[in-house]
């Protein structure tokens, strides 16, 4: 079954932090306006209807709930048209949580939203890099509104920790800080822009080898860290024939607007969304169309070394927007991504293993569902 | 830091959910022949597996040189 369209709209380029790590460059009062949101929309919902029929709305930034307002005139805005036209919509924000205030939380609840909340973890592992301008750390603001959000049983989140060089040494304490305080799935996301040295990887492989020893105890408990970024590649051995793992789509699936109107291939690549040679278009004149063919013809992996590698349907080998973080080309591996997804694999094969044959019942009843065995 | 492709396919052993499914489907086959004694315990999980695994295969799209082949072997009645 085909995935949603995902339009993304960057609400603004301000934001309440100054991340050092931040990909979306310079941090000004600069927020996108009512009618270049409503174009937005209505480009969305036209390639929609022009291709799946369904689409997923997100909103970014900088910080979008620096641009509260805006965000709900968007929300009833893309309700109305896509009801008129349709087509089904569902809603959801990445959110640095320092302004989720309960009223916020509660008006995106009522209407189904999935929350992705960036918090690395411990305030060691978080306050590293997530910073207010004046130079405090942010962990505890953030602590607040995961709170919030653990209140709210039937609300879909998500954590999203970002490991770049610099935190990448709490990594352990980090994961651990957050099974102890939230219930839901915890995405690993690797900083691909950074440059990692021999030294970094090797620490941070041993961060990640005590992880999934920390992942072994608790299955074992019977409360399993739901690290998605591991757990994903156990489903990508499970389900390697039958064509569950992703392949990335860019130029195809998802649209990101930039605050200006301009149209990227992905959210991760905006910006400051300056950057002419990854456009494809803009909200006014629509897709160039020529450079959408050059992305669908260009994706993929072109790196010769990767074309005789056993794991290479296992691996973000093809995800578009890593790649161009990593080597400036859509389609070209970096040695970092071939190194991390070859430790990745390796120590979520090692766990499953284990887990498997002691027919562990979490493993089982996750991983396998109806057709787990019994355990003996 | 280099690229270094990994040439040995590592055999796992976890099934993947498509030989589960044989498996489970072959449990289920197997239970309903007569010759199976009522209420024997059943085999390891693993060794069913490791049936399934040996028996199963997991079909690739159908392309028109494999109906061609089909045909031939008497296995497919031409249209």
């Amino acid at each position: 079954m085909s995935r949603p369209l995902l339009l993304t709209l960057c609400l603004t380029h301000d934001c309440t932090l100054r991340c050092r790590y931040c990909y979306a460059g310079r941090k000004y009062a600069h927020a996108m306006t009512q009618e270049t949101a409503e174009r937005g929309i209505e480009l969305g919902l036209e390639e929609a209807a022009r291709t799946v029929g369904k689409l997923d709305i997100s909103f970014f930034g900088g910080e979008p709930l620096m641009e509260w307002d805006l965000l709900q005139y968007c929300h009833e805005y893309m309700r109305t048209r896509a009801a008129e036209r349709g087509i089904p919509v569902r809603y959801g924000i990445t959110t640095n949580g320092t302004l989720l205030t309960q009223d916020r939380l509660n008006w995106l609840a009522e209407r189904d939203y999935l929350i992705g909340l960036s918090l690395d973890g411990s305030p060691a592992m978080h306050d590293t890099n997530r910073r207010f301008a004046d130079g405090r750390g942010s962990h505890a603001a953030v602590q607040e509104a995961l709170e919030r959000i653990n209140r709210i049983p039937q609300l879909r989140s998500k954590v999203i920790c970002v490991v770049n060089p610099a935190n990448h040494c709490h990594l352990l304490e980090g994961v651990r800080w957050l099974h102890r305080h939230y219930r839901g799935d915890i995405g690993l996301n690797f900083d691909y822009w950074s440059e990692w040295t021999d030294a970094q990887f090797d620490s941070l492989t041993a961060q990640l080898v005590k992880l999934t020893a920390d992942m072994l105890a608790s299955y074992r408990c019977g409360l399993p860290m739901r690290v998605e970024t591991i757990e994903g590649k156990i489903r990508s051995h499970l389900y390697e024939q039958s064509g569950f793992c992703s392949y990335c789509r860019i130029g195809e699936q998802e649209i990101a607007i930039s605050v200006d109107g301009a149209l990227f291939p992905c959210s991760r690549m905006v910006g400051v969304g300056d950057e002419p040679e990854i456009t494809f278009g803009d909200v006014r004149s629509g897709i160039d169309r020529a450079k959408q063919h050059y992305y669908i013809a260009t994706r993929g992996n072109a790196t010769p070394e990767c074309r005789i590698c056993t794991l290479r349907h296992r691996c973000t080998n093809t995800c578009g927007c890593t790649n161009y973080a990593g080597t400036g080309r859509i389609n070209q591996v970096s040695p970092f991504l071939c190194n991390l997804q070859q430790t990745l694999i390796r120590l979520a094969d090692e766990l499953a293993e284990t887990l498997f044959l002691e027919k562990n019942p979490a493993f089982m009843d996750k991983f396998y569902g109806n057709f787990a065995p019994q355990a003996d | 830091m280099k690229i270094t492709p990994v040439t040995t396919k590592r055999v796992l052993l976890l099934p993947t959910a498509a030989v589960l499914t044989c498996s489970t489907v072959m449990m289920s086959c197997h239970q309903q022949q007569p010759q199976s004694p009522p209420g024997a315990p059943p085999a390891s999980f693993t060794a069913d597996v490791a049936a399934a695994s040996a028996k199963c295969t997991i079909p690739g799209p159908v392309r028109s040189d494999d109906k061609g082949r089909q045909r031939l072997a008497g296995k497919m009645q031409a249209p």
